[in-house]
């Protein structure tokens, strides 16, 4: 590697340029008190107090590459997850309506009723009543009605 | 005082009265207060750091203003995440972390608008032996002043990538060991060498004009 380090060495010489460069003078005496009054001020602002797990958790993120690079495949997994999910739950319900979209909410004496679009018409969804268990709404004795919603293009 | 674009010594840039013993507190117990909510003990923290993290970045950006917010959110960053510092790395090396990367973020956004604006040398420069003769060489085109030297070694560090940048540097302008380098980049001591080696060879190339 540096098998020849006196190659180099002029141009280390002129490097020691840089450590002459100086901010003006005093920068330093008012650089900390700065950073104090920045501090104080989001104290006041009250950032610190109200959410000391998100502050912390950007903390580890921040100084944890590791931390960071999982968090973050943490997160695109469970993108894909819902992506995954909400497909299959797509089609799921696909195949149990038949292309309708059926809600249950009604009683006992109430048979399934088929809310499959007869003329063809519009599209259209129906919204439905089964009965898949007792509900508060039981005793009133609420009859189910088809409701059709058409979109006219 | 200390050299602080070096920071080559410990940096309290308080000045003792002369003859005076200072007993600087234990980095440990000021880490402790200011972990606790001590604003005080951090001060004495950033005191004694302030040079080097602000050496660092100014180098590293060639810009004042860039270093000198980058080096104030770093502290801030750090003083927030002070309960995620378990002290497995001294608070030196962490601090110096935190500053690193936030600046190697900022580079990366600021990408192609680079705009020097830079420290004016201090008077000692002009009384470095090594500097006289880069300047007095008789070679015609090294006839310049060290205002110009400074513009163009800050022209030709900056195209380096911002990784051998850092390298440079921590070791050649700061002074730091390989170990401490590999420490703060988190990669290997074999890995700051080849990249110390490359980025040699790479500013030796853009300032051949300038060196013997």
């Amino acid at each position: 590697m540096s098998n020849v380090p006196e190659d180099f060495d002029s141009l280390k010489r002129l490097l020691k340029l840089k450590r002459h460069e100086q901010p003006p003078p005093g920068f330093f005496n008012d650089f900390s008190g700065s950073v104090i009054a920045r501090l104080e001020a989001a104290g006041a602002a009250g950032f610190s107090d109200e959410a000391p797990w998100l502050r912390r958790l950007l903390a580890i993120l921040d100084t944890n590459p590791f931390a960071a690079a999982g968090f973050g495949l943490a997160a695109c997994g469970l993108l894909v997850c819902g992506i995954v999910f909400s497909e299959y739950a797509d089609h799921g319900s696909a195949f149990a309506s038949g292309g309708s979209v059926t809600m249950a909410s009604a009683g006992n004496g109430f048979a399934p009723t088929d809310f499959s679009n007869p003329q063809g018409a519009d599209s259209e969804t129906i919204y439905s009543t089964n009965g898949l268990g007792s509900s508060p709404f039981d005793g009133m004795n609420l009859k189910a009605q088809t409701v059709r919603f058409s979109v006219s293009q | 005082m200390t050299d602080p674009a070096s920071g080559k010594a410990l940096a309290d840039s308080r000045e003792p009265a002369a003859g005076a013993a200072v007993v600087l507190p234990d980095e440990s117990e000021l880490v402790r207060r200011a972990r606790e909510g001590d604003l005080s003990a951090y001060d004495d923290l950033m005191r004694r750091y302030q040079e080097r993290i602000y050496a660092t970045i100014y180098h590293m950006t060639s810009n004042h203003d860039d270093a000198n917010d980058l080096a104030q959110e770093a502290f801030i960053k750090a003083f927030h995440a002070l309960k995620s510092f378990k002290g497995g790395s001294s608070f030196y090396t962490w601090i110096y972390r935190i500053a690193v990367n936030k600046t190697i973020n900022f580079l990366k956004q600021r990408k192609n608008r680079t705009h020097m604006s830079l420290n004016d040398l201090d008077f000692n420069a002009e009384n470095d032996p090594d500097l006289v003769a880069l300047v007095s060489d008789k070679n015609p085109r090294r006839d310049a002043g060290l205002a110009e030297l400074q513009e163009k070694l800050n022209a030709a560090m900056q195209k380096l990538s911002d990784h051998h940048r850092l390298v440079v540097t921590l070791h050649d302008v700061q002074g730091m060991s390989h170990e401490e380098i590999a420490k703060i980049m988190g990669c290997n001591i074999g890995t700051v060498r080849s990249r110390l080696f490359y980025a040699r060879q790479q500013l030796q190339a853009l300032m051949s004009d300038y060196l013997k």
